[in-house]
């Protein structure tokens, strides 16, 4: 009880301090998110990708409402239709409109990418976050376990999880995800072991701060950002790994408008229907180069330098 | 005949992929499958098609194919073209044929692999062949003769005969490869080809003596193929358990190299007597060489083809025919009959006694497994997915083999999507919406299994919309065919039903494929098994023809399996190859083809 008392109120002072901190914290903030924005706005590429990701979003979005046709149904008088005014990207093995299947792949593009890297970032996260500020076993045991996992390729990990747990797409999320856990566990440690040098961060100590307080509010937030720049340039990288699992299978089944699975099933049709795999496979180049480019367009505009 | 079969569908097969589950099943039914022998004549269908492939023999003589098979194989394309007719065939040249996986083994005591008999065919004779007319002729033997009793065969070898090691095949050979074929110890697959075998003896230097322990009309019929084929002692002994890798048999070719996971090499055996009326060349083969190539890849096997990396297609998928059909330089083979039969399987349970069919719900309910069948728009599928190459079958009877009848098809279901709602609808599986229909509060979900194969896929793809358009919620899952026949029946299988085909020329498939441990092989109705075993012991063609009418009549009635089609495979060779043809059951006939230059 007393140490209780004794730490409630030195924790008073430190408030105080920090509240006054965020303020100016907001206003460094706002100037700082300005100048991101302005570095971005100067990056013609990130603009183009992230013109890319909008229209995916919107694609995704809007796909029922603007496709005369269902992605799913067959039409097998429609077979082999190559791109004219009632089919611009033609129609597959099975008359399906492959403008509209990619349109709803987009969905599942979009909510793959972003669904991996989710459990990538959270879970990466939050080992490289307690392995970092706790040190000593905790962080032995966590960076052995994520050396292990370091040494297999990504997509090579993600293929074994699926071979435990059977060939979905909710499993290609899961095993992408943690596929790629590592790099963020990584990444998130080296940023918390230089952060909990700072001086605010000992000061915050100092002032009888717990832990808990100092991880979400002194370290996660000046962590982050290289996180996010990770996080984009991983959506791009998970969409592709989770693609290249529906191609060879394992992933989205039939009749999913899977873009991996739409290229693997027209590879066998590329010679004369060339339409059938070309459009998804641009598809796929396409969302994967709009995500590269912006991250990298945050990752300059984030850049600490000339940030303060 | 049914080592024909087995060829065939490898041969087929091996393409679509459904090859593996072929060479299984076939093992399955092995057993039943020697049994059923009075077949050779019924081969009639077959006939052709499974000698000349293990004889390799026959020039391409357009005459004697002419009869059997070759109608249906002229009258496409290019058969024809084996134009060498006009032109003189010369010896020379290397037939490189593209297939797309390897051998497992060249013995023939190990494997029923057709993709392994599409290599050994050339390399053993068997004792006896048929012609083109399906009646048998001597190979390695002169000539035979069956006791009144029918359980002794004895054998009248041929002499001066030599093996590629040079030794001599003699009597003693012939009751050696017989009796290691039956030797447990050997363990071979095609011994359940011959279950009544109890022994091989040499009597004399030119005879040699079998004892079945039964009368059993299909010894003959079975073992004039080459998985019959006599193998050299010397070579047996000197190679031990490799002999499957050093194979040496009195064949057309010799065999020279094998690059594992690549290539197998033959070369001509210069010694070899073509005694078979299959093909006119009576002496060794035209080709210096046949080169069989791996090329699992369906796009890179079409591209060698046209640009003449490879000879020969054995398979060439169904939806690449018609570009084919353009090409100038490659004639196609197709075949219009065949062995084969492709159906939808329901998961079934063994049952408990001897007879009875216990199906897994939901397919338990007899109107399920009807709905599935009138949902099913299979002329859809072949025309879409096979590109019309293969005959709507709706009974379980293939339609090159004897004994089919399409009449049965007024026994059988046709495509009628609203009498398959009706039924799901009296089966209690209420319309919900969009969504699959439910019954207690469940959805009617089903998982179909398949092989791995593009066109099984594909076709499973179709199946699945047409059976959602009804109400189902069909999932799709492949898999390696290996994989799928090492899980179909086990306690933890999650299927409710595959895509599955059999492949046999004898009629007594109808017995064989309701005799093994997963799907349609636990199908065990008393009234059908009293009419498909009656028909094992009739020999009169008429007569077993009405039972197998019968049987399959009340296997309509219990769908145990939904019939779809009979597919027919198309051969592809290049220009330059003159002399091959097809019997009637698609299986080249090598020994009369050369390179025209």
């Amino acid at each position: 009880m007393n140490a209780h008392s004794v730490k409630r109120s030195t924790s008073d002072p430190t408030d105080a301090r920090v509240a006054a901190s965020p303020l100016a914290q907001a206003r460094a903030a706002r100037t700082q998110r300005q100048i991101v924005f302005q570095r971005l706005r100067a990056n013609r590429l990130a603009l183009v990708g992230a013109g890319i990701v909008l229209s995916l979003v919107v694609m995704a979005v809007v796909a029922p409402v603007i496709s005369p046709h269902d992605p799913v149904e067959m039409v097998l008088a429609d077979q082999f239709l190559p791109p004219s005014r009632s089919h611009p990207f033609g129609t597959d093995e099975f008359g399906r409109d492959i403008l509209t299947r990619i349109f709803y792949g987009a969905r599942i593009s979009l909510r793959v990418g972003v669904v991996a890297v989710g459990i990538a970032g959270v879970v990466g996260s939050l080992v490289g976050l307690c392995a970092g500020y706790f040190g000593k076993w905790v962080d032995l045991i966590s960076q052995q376990i994520i050396d292990v996992m370091l040494a297999f390729p990504g997509l090579l990990l993600a293929l074994a999880i699926i071979a435990v747990l059977g060939s979905s797409l909710t499993n290609v999320m899961i095993a992408v995800g943690i596929g790629s856990v590592p790099s963020y566990a990584r990444l998130m440690r080296g940023q918390v072991l230089s952060l909990k040098q700072k001086e605010y961060v000992e000061a915050a100590r100092a002032m009888g701060a717990g832990h808990w307080r100092i991880l979400s509010r002194h370290i996660l937030p000046n962590a982050v950002s290289p996180i996010i720049v990770l996080a984009s340039l991983g959506i791009a990288s998970s969409i592709l790994s989770a693609a290249a699992l529906s191609f060879i299978g394992l992933g989205a089944q039939p009749p999913t408008p899977e873009w991996g699975a739409m290229l693997a099933a027209g590879r066998d049709y590329l010679r004369d229907e060339w339409w059938i795999a070309t459009f998804p496979g641009i598809a796929i180049a396409l969302t994967v180069f709009g995500f590269n480019v912006l991250g990298d367009g945050l990752r300059d505009a984030l850049d600490p330098k000339g940030l303060e | 005949m049914t080592e024909c079969d087995e060829r065939r569908d490898a041969t087929q097969w091996g393409a679509l992929l459904s090859a593996p589950l072929n060479r299984r099943r076939l093992m399955r039914f092995a057993a039943g499958a020697a049994v059923a022998g009075s077949a050779m004549s019924m081969l009639a269908a077959c006939g052709g098609d499974s000698d000349e492939p293990s004889s390799s023999g026959g020039q391409k003589t357009g005459g004697p194919s002419g009869s059997a098979s070759a109608t249906p194989s002229s009258g496409a394309s290019g058969s024809s073209g084996s134009a060498g007719d006009k032109s003189t065939p010369k010896p020379g040249g290397r037939l490189i044929i593209g297939r797309s996986g390897d051998s497992d083994s060249l013995d023939p005591q190990h494997t029923i692999a057709g993709i392994s008999w599409q290599v050994f065919q050339h390399i053993y004779d068997p004792l006896i062949g048929k012609t083109l007319d399906l009646e048998y002729e001597g190979v390695l033997a002169e000539s035979w003769e069956i006791s009144e009793d029918g359980k002794e065969i004895t054998f009248k070898i041929r002499k001066g005969i030599k093996f590629h090691d040079g030794t001599d095949l003699t009597p003693e050979a012939v009751a050696f490869s017989f009796n290691r074929l039956i030797d447990p110890a050997t363990n071979a697959p095609a011994a359940a080809w011959v279950t009544p075998l109890q022994k091989a003896e040499a009597i004399d230097d030119s005879t040699v003596t079998m004892t079945l322990s039964e009368a059993f009309s299909p010894f003959l019929g079975n073992i004039s193929s080459a998985y019959f084929g006599i193998l050299s002692p010397a070579a047996v002994e000197k190679y031990g358990a490799d002999f499957g890798q050093h194979p040496v048999g009195t064949g057309p070719y010799k065999f020279k190299e094998w690059v594992a996971g690549q290539t197998i090499t033959l070369e001509r055996n210069p010694d070899y007597k073509n005694f078979r009326s299959i093909a006119e060349n009576k002496g060794p083969a035209y080709f210096d060489e046949i080169v069989f190539r791996n090329i699992p890849e369906e796009q890179t096997q079409i591209a060698s083809f046209e640009t003449g990396e490879i000879n020969m297609l054995l398979t060439v998928p169904p939806h690449q025919v018609k570009k084919l059909e353009s090409n100038p330089d490659v004639q196609l083979l197709p075949t219009e009959t065949a062995t084969n039969i492709y159906f939808l399987e329901f998961h079934t349970l063994k049952p408990e006694g001897e007879y009875g069919f216990v199906v897994k719900p939901p397919f338990d309910d007899l109107r399920v497994r009807q709905a599935v069948a009138y949902a099913i728009n299979a002329d859809e599928i072949i025309k879409a997915v096979l590109d019309g190459r293969a005959t709507r079958n709706y009974g379980p009877m293939p339609t090159g083999n004897y004994g089919y009848n399409p009449e049965i098809k007024q026994y059988g279901y046709d495509y009628d999507p609203e009498k398959a709602k009706q039924l799901l609808e009296e089966a209690g599986w209420k319309a919900s919406g969009n969504g699959p229909r439910q019954k207690d509060g469940q959805p009617l979900q089903v998982v179909l299994w398949t092989s791995n194969a593009t066109t099984n896929q594909r076709i499973c793809q179709v199946i699945q919309n047409q059976l959602n358009q009804v109400g189902f919620d069909v999932q799709i899952e492949a898999m390696e065919v290996a994989t799928l026949l090492a899980r179909l029946g086990t306690p933890d299988d999650t299927s409710h039903f595959d895509f599955m085909s059999w492949g046999w020329t004898e009629p007594d498939l109808l017995y064989m494929m309701t005799d093994s441990d997963s799907g349609v092989g636990l199908y065990r109705s008393e009234e059908y098994r009293k009419y498909v075993t009656e028909a094992r012991r009739v020999n009169d063609l008429d007569e077993r023809a009405k039972l197998y009418f019968e049987a399959m009549k009340v296997m309509l009635k219990d769908v145990p399996i939904v019939p779809l089609w009979t597919q027919n495979v198309v051969v592809g060779v290049r220009k330059e190859i003159k002399g091959i043809k097809l019997d009637a059951q698609g299986y080249p006939i090598y020994h009369d083809g050369y390179f025209e230059s």
